[in-house]
């Protein structure tokens, strides 16, 4: 996939996996796995720069005997997400149009 | 390797880094292993899949760059057209607040320049007046000398044309004196041009 399509992905897919409940670390890497491709090292700067821009909340909660820190998704973290559905409704409505154009001329 | 051996390496991998900096990395990374390790890992498994510690290290020490990162999430593909503008921007302001400070010494050394130039030259030019005057004395001696022979006055006569003959003789040796300075010099002019040239235009020769 495109570098830099990927990496306005993440951002996205990062958000989506805390936006019902709160979550961390580790689980979130599980969850987005299986739709991009996403290590340790990529998810750190990730949630460095959601968390600056305010887009979610960190907080360390104990665990098992050791502190884990646990991410919340805020109210403009779920407003950029509504924001990314809203783009990509055009861009698929952008998408129908053009396989529906190569449909046309196979006919 | 244990998870505090592979730990302490990281911290030592990241030492240029802030201190919070490397607590917070550090923190993040031992987090990591110890959830794959309550999913069932083994830690030495956990450890291998974060790669070596250099790696690791590189790939964090070549992310490190927070202020621009704040940035990406709002306007991702402006970055680098931001960081050009800012660089001639930012020396054409310097250069303009710079100006009482470059522009006096400037203008110094370039008198300097000039005045040594001009030194040269009037060098030059006082070597042969001599040799100018000499000729001078030479033909007035002649002059003079022939005269005394005519009123007649003999050692007079001879005095003024042996003067004469001894300045023609100095005049001749003054002559490629005068010329060798004057070579000299404008070596010296085409040398210095060319030293000052060679400070502005230093990647033509490459």
């Amino acid at each position: 996939m495109d570098i830099q399509l990927k990496r306005g992905l993440l951002d996205i897919c990062v958000l989506a996996a805390i936006k019902n409940e709160d979550s961390y670390g580790y689980k979130i890497i599980k969850d987005v796995k299986p739709y991009v491709d996403i290590s340790e090292s990529t998810l750190y700067p990730i949630l460095r720069r959601l968390e600056a821009a305010e887009l979610l909340t960190v907080r360390a909660a104990e665990h098992n005997g050791r502190l884990r820190k646990y991410y919340r998704i805020t109210e403009s973290g779920k407003a950029r997400i509504a924001a990314f559905k809203e783009e990509w409704q055009e861009l698929l409505m952008i998408y129908g149009f053009i396989t529906k154009e190569e449909s046309d001329d196979e006919a | 390797m244990t998870k505090l051996d592979f730990l302490y390496g990281l911290r030592d991998a990241l030492r240029a880094l802030p201190r919070e900096d490397i607590e917070r990395y550090v923190e993040y990374y031992s987090e990591m292993i110890d959830d794959r390790v309550e999913d069932g890992m083994t830690e030495s498994d956990a450890i291998s899949e974060l790669g070596s510690i250099e790696e690791l290290a590189a790939r964090i020490l070549g992310d490190t760059a927070p202020k621009n990162s704040a940035r990406e999430v709002k306007e991702p593909k402006k970055e680098p057209k931001k960081e050009k503008r800012l660089t001639s921007a930012g020396a054409v302001l310097l250069i303009v607040l710079g100006f009482p400070l470059w522009f006096p010494l400037l203008v110094a050394a370039f008198s300097v320049i000039i005045s040594l130039f001009a030194v040269l030259f009037s060098l030059v030019i006082t070597l042969w007046a001599v040799e100018v005057s000499l000729w001078g004395c030479a033909i007035g001696g002649l002059v003079s000398g022939a005269a005394a022979f005519v009123i007649p006055n003999i050692s007079a006569g001879l005095m003024l044309v042996g003067i004469a003959l001894f300045c023609t003789g100095l005049s001749v040796f003054g002559f490629y004196g005068c010329k060798a300075a004057t070579k000299g010099a404008a070596w010296l002019v085409a040398k210095a041009a060319l030293a000052i040239k060679s400070i502005f235009v230093r990647r033509e020769v490459a």
